[in-house]
């Protein structure tokens, strides 16, 4: 399922195994707990939120800032590490101590190989002692392309490209990264025009390659012979002379220039080491082949390029740059959540309310002196990968808006878009296309002197027609709906297990996985969690009817949670099963800033030991989940309305039971669809 | 009977006796723990998950991926010792008259882990078996007599 998630390392990485072995002892302690101490316009806690600019100088204690030493950094001992920090002042590195640097209005931003963000940082109980994050060792495993999304060690060389699915690399890996990109730049002039020379690469399916090379062929000799006729010196002024013909010579031209491009995209995956390496499949040259398609699905996730696994237009442009730029970029995005996390804010541009996070992140990588990929491979030089076993950068970033504060009067609201009910075929079986204009969003508000602003919108998902399995072990249709009106969300929980409900296609429970040697097929707990490809990614608010007089609350099984499948937020037709998705980064931002601007219980480890079996071919595979996910409650709940949208089409009601796929044969009428909130939406807790 | 003869008898019997004894307090010994984990490693450092399974067949056998690591059985579990937080282990429960099971042991802490086994006969039991198709329907036809279906319409 996720074999083309991972190549092999050119370049061995010793040096990063080593580090992370010591990070690893060091993640399950409580080292995070200070990750964000320092707040822009905050002095320590003397400054309420919104304060001023912050003027205070450089103030080390016992004995004043000293610098790292130049090319090669001074390694300090580890336990000098955990009190100090990094501050770059005219460009000079210097060490400081991190406490004295939060009173002095520094931010520390955490560029330690062992960082998560706020959801998954180790959580002190009700006791003080720390709470254990199950997820917390695999996510810094999977940043440090240490582990595989099991918590199963990596083989060695192999890297995890997780960025698109929200976990981004650790510093030690972009390290790495770059010094072997820049031993091996898999960059030629002549390559990168050939592939610049196009905006896209159209896809052929291999097995209409020689169909569509005669196609082509043929309309080349039409041309040819019309050029002729009409005295045109090249096909450009046959274009011009005869319009009707422009079409078609821009068609020959666009497959002409593709051709180079192509074998110049072939020519630099291979150079990755991401197609025609060991694991990578048999790639045929010129052909789009499943190999092809792999490595561009891996190019695209190292480089977190939202795009179907096609030569588009972005994967186009990002191939025809040097290797070292797209790693900046790499670096950039990694600095971005570190510092997102650090300052606790949220408004990225996507409404009014400013763009924090990028002038916060720009602010950062000029101050840290990260402003293009040759100074960020001086940085990478001058340290070796010991140093981001712990380090903190002290920044001073801009003081962040009047209306931060430790408990923000926050909201959450989701329009549905453009909502159809009708049936997405007819009842001769053929599929209609059901066009929608406006897409679901998902908007977190703050009321601000009266007035509620919108901080981030984003695209989600609703629900819409899905299949599902019933009672008699085949699969219909069924809509799938996404609840409308009033809800709160008491329950955050990171690292959520979605308990597959009874009714899920059994072909997708299941996933083949080496197992100790022997390639099997065992429980696609990929699907349940907790993990990145989760049906609930990395993070999971729960939509419920807050419970009145004394009743619990009513859980239809609706969530907004972080979610892998992107094309499902962002493609015409993407719906989900009624929960509404964001991509896993973006709702591990949000939640975070929820949790870090309300007042909350951390409850932990919430344990479950949930079972159950289901049939696959003559084989039972039992499915175990020991825990829920670590829970953190928000007391007062966060208030949420789902508004109803523009309901398209002939059905104006949801269409309730389940509906026989067309050419599907079935052994009787289709049987009733259960109606418990666990079979509904997402899936309720048991 | 000669005294020595007796004697002999004697001896024999209580060797017999002494042997069905020890029999015994074999059968009833837990199985030493399949040590899963490098010798350097402390023990303290390593977790035990006990496999029991549910009616007791005779013989299961547990394998993880291509190893076997030994038997379930009846009144003896399966102990195995891992690593501890070193990732799950997907198995493979199987015997004879049951369909073959697989199963995750996590390693998180100490845990013991009881797998149901299902006799073959009984497979129409489990979530995802399919029923049977009736002979001769066209696809796409529900053998109700090719009304044509109309899903019940109303909100949630």
């Amino acid at each position: 399922m996720n074999g083309g998630r991972r190549t092999s390392a050119r370049a061995p990485l010793a040096a990063v195994a080593l580090s992370l072995s010591l990070a690893a002892c060091r993640g399950s302690t409580v080292t995070g707990w200070s990750q964000s101490p320092g707040r822009p316009g905050e002095e320590g806690k003397a400054v309420p939120a919104g304060g001023g600019p912050v003027t205070a100088e450089v103030a080390p204690a016992g004995g004043g800032a000293h610098d790292t030493g130049g090319a090669g950094g001074a390694t300090e001992p580890e336990a000098a590490a955990e009190t100090r920090a990094l501050v770059i002042a005219d460009g000079k590195e210097q060490w400081i101590d991190a406490t004295a640097a939060t009173a002095a209005g520094y931010t520390l931003v955490d560029l330690s190989d062992d960082w998560t963000p706020y959801i998954f940082a180790p959580q002190p109980g009700p006791d003080g002692q720390p709470l254990s994050n199950r997820y917390r060792r695999i996510f810094i495993g999977l940043a440090n392309d240490q582990l595989d999304e099991d918590g199963e060690p990596l083989p060695a060389g192999t890297k995890n490209y997780l960025e698109l699915y929200g976990i981004f690399p650790s510093l030690s890996v972009l390290r790495a990264r770059f010094l072997a990109d820049e031993e091996h730049p898999c960059h030629d002039q002549e390559s990168a025009a050939a592939i610049a020379g196009v905006e896209t690469v159209t896809y052929v399916a291999p097995s209409e390659v020689a169909k569509e090379q005669r196609r082509i062929a043929k309309i080349n000799e039409e041309l040819e012979k019309a050029r002729v006729e009409a005295g045109a010196a090249t096909l450009d002024e046959l274009a011009t002379r005869v319009p009707a013909l422009a079409p078609k010579v821009k068609l020959v031209q666009k497959r002409a220039a593709e051709k180079p491009a192509m074998a110049a995209v072939e020519k630099r995956l291979t150079c990755e080491g991401l197609l025609n390496a060991k694991g990578t499949g048999k790639h045929t040259a010129g052909v789009y082949d499943d190999a092809m398609r792999v490595a561009v699905r891996t190019f695209q996730q190292k480089h977190m390029i939202y795009e179907s696994n096609y030569l588009r237009e972005k994967t186009v442009d990002a191939l025809a740059r040097p290797l070292v730029d797209n790693d900046y970029d790499g670096l950039s995005r990694a600095i971005r959540e570190r510092v997102v996390s650090a300052a606790s804010i949220l408004e990225d541009g996507s409404t009014k309310a400013g763009d924090l996070v990028d002038e916060y992140t720009k602010t950062a990588l000029e101050q840290m002196g990260l402003t293009d990929a040759a100074t960020a491979l001086a940085f990478f030089k001058r340290h070796p990968a010991s140093d981001f076993h712990r380090l903190r950068v002290a920044v001073k970033l801009p003081p962040r808006p009047a209306y931060y504060a430790d408990h923000m009067d926050l909201s959450i609201v989701v329009d549905r878009g453009d909502v159809w009910y009708d049936l997405p075929f007819d009842d001769k079986g053929n599929f209609h296309y059901q066009t929608r204009k406006k897409f679901p969003t998902l908007t977190l508000y703050a009321r601000i002197d009266g007035r509620q602003t919108a901080l981030a919108r984003w695209r989600t998902t609703i629900g819409g027609w899905r299949a599902e399995q019933a009672s008699d072990g085949y699969e219909y249709y069924r809509y799938k709906m996404s609840d409308v009106g009033p809800r709160v969300v008491r329950n955050v929980i990171s690292g959520p297990v979605w308990i597959a409900p009874a009714s899920t296609p059994i072909r997708s429970l299941i996933k083949h996985k080496a197992v100790n040697g022997k390639w099997m097929k065992i429980v696609n707990y990929d699907e349940l969690g907790p993990g990145f490809l989760s049906a609930y990614g990395l993070v999971a608010g729960y939509f419920v009817v807050p419970g009145q007089n004394g009743r619990p609350d009513f859980d239809n099984g609706v969530r907004a949670h972080g979610s892998s499948d992107y094309l499902s937020i962002y493609s015409q037709d993407g719906f989900s099963h009624g929960c509404h998705r964001l991509p896993n980064h973006l709702a591990i931002r949000m939640y975070s800033f929820i949790l870090q601007h309300r007042k909350k219980r951390v409850v932990g480890d919430s344990p479950i030991g949930f079972q159950r079996q289901f049939l696959s071919e003559d084989m039972v595979y039992e499915m175990r989940v020991p825990s829920k996910g670590f829970v953190y409650v928000l007391d007062p709940p966060l208030p949420v309305n789902v508004l109803e949208g523009n309901i398209m089409g002939d059905q104006k009601t949801p269409i309730i039971g389940y509906v026989p796929k067309p050419n599907v044969k079935y052994p009787g009428p289709p049987p009733p669809a259960p109606d418990s909130p666990e079979a509904k939406a997402g899936g309720a807790d048991e | 009977m000669t005294r020595a003869r007796r004697l002999a008898l004697i001896v024999i019997a209580g060797a017999s006796l002494a042997l069905v004894a020890g029999g015994r307090v074999r059968a009833a010994r837990p199985q030493p723990p399949v040590k899963l984990f490098p010798s350097t490693m402390p023990e303290e450092s390593t977790v035990k998950v006990t496999l029991v399974a549910n009616p007791p067949a005779p013989r299961v056998l547990v394998l993880w991926g291509k190893r076997r690591l030994g038997f379930i059985m009846p009144k003896q579990p399966l102990v195995l010792q891992r690593p501890r937080d070193s990732g799950p282990m997907d198995l493979v429960l199987q015997s004879d008259g049951f369909l073959p099971v697989q199963t995750r042991a996590f390693t998180f802490g100490d845990n013991k882990i009881t797998v149901k086994l299902t006799p073959l006969a009984e497979k129409n039991t489990l979530i995802g078996y399919r029923q049977e198709l009736p002979p001769d329907v066209p696809p796409g036809v529900p053998p109700d007599g090719g009304a044509p279906f109309v899903p019940d319409a109303g909100g949630q």
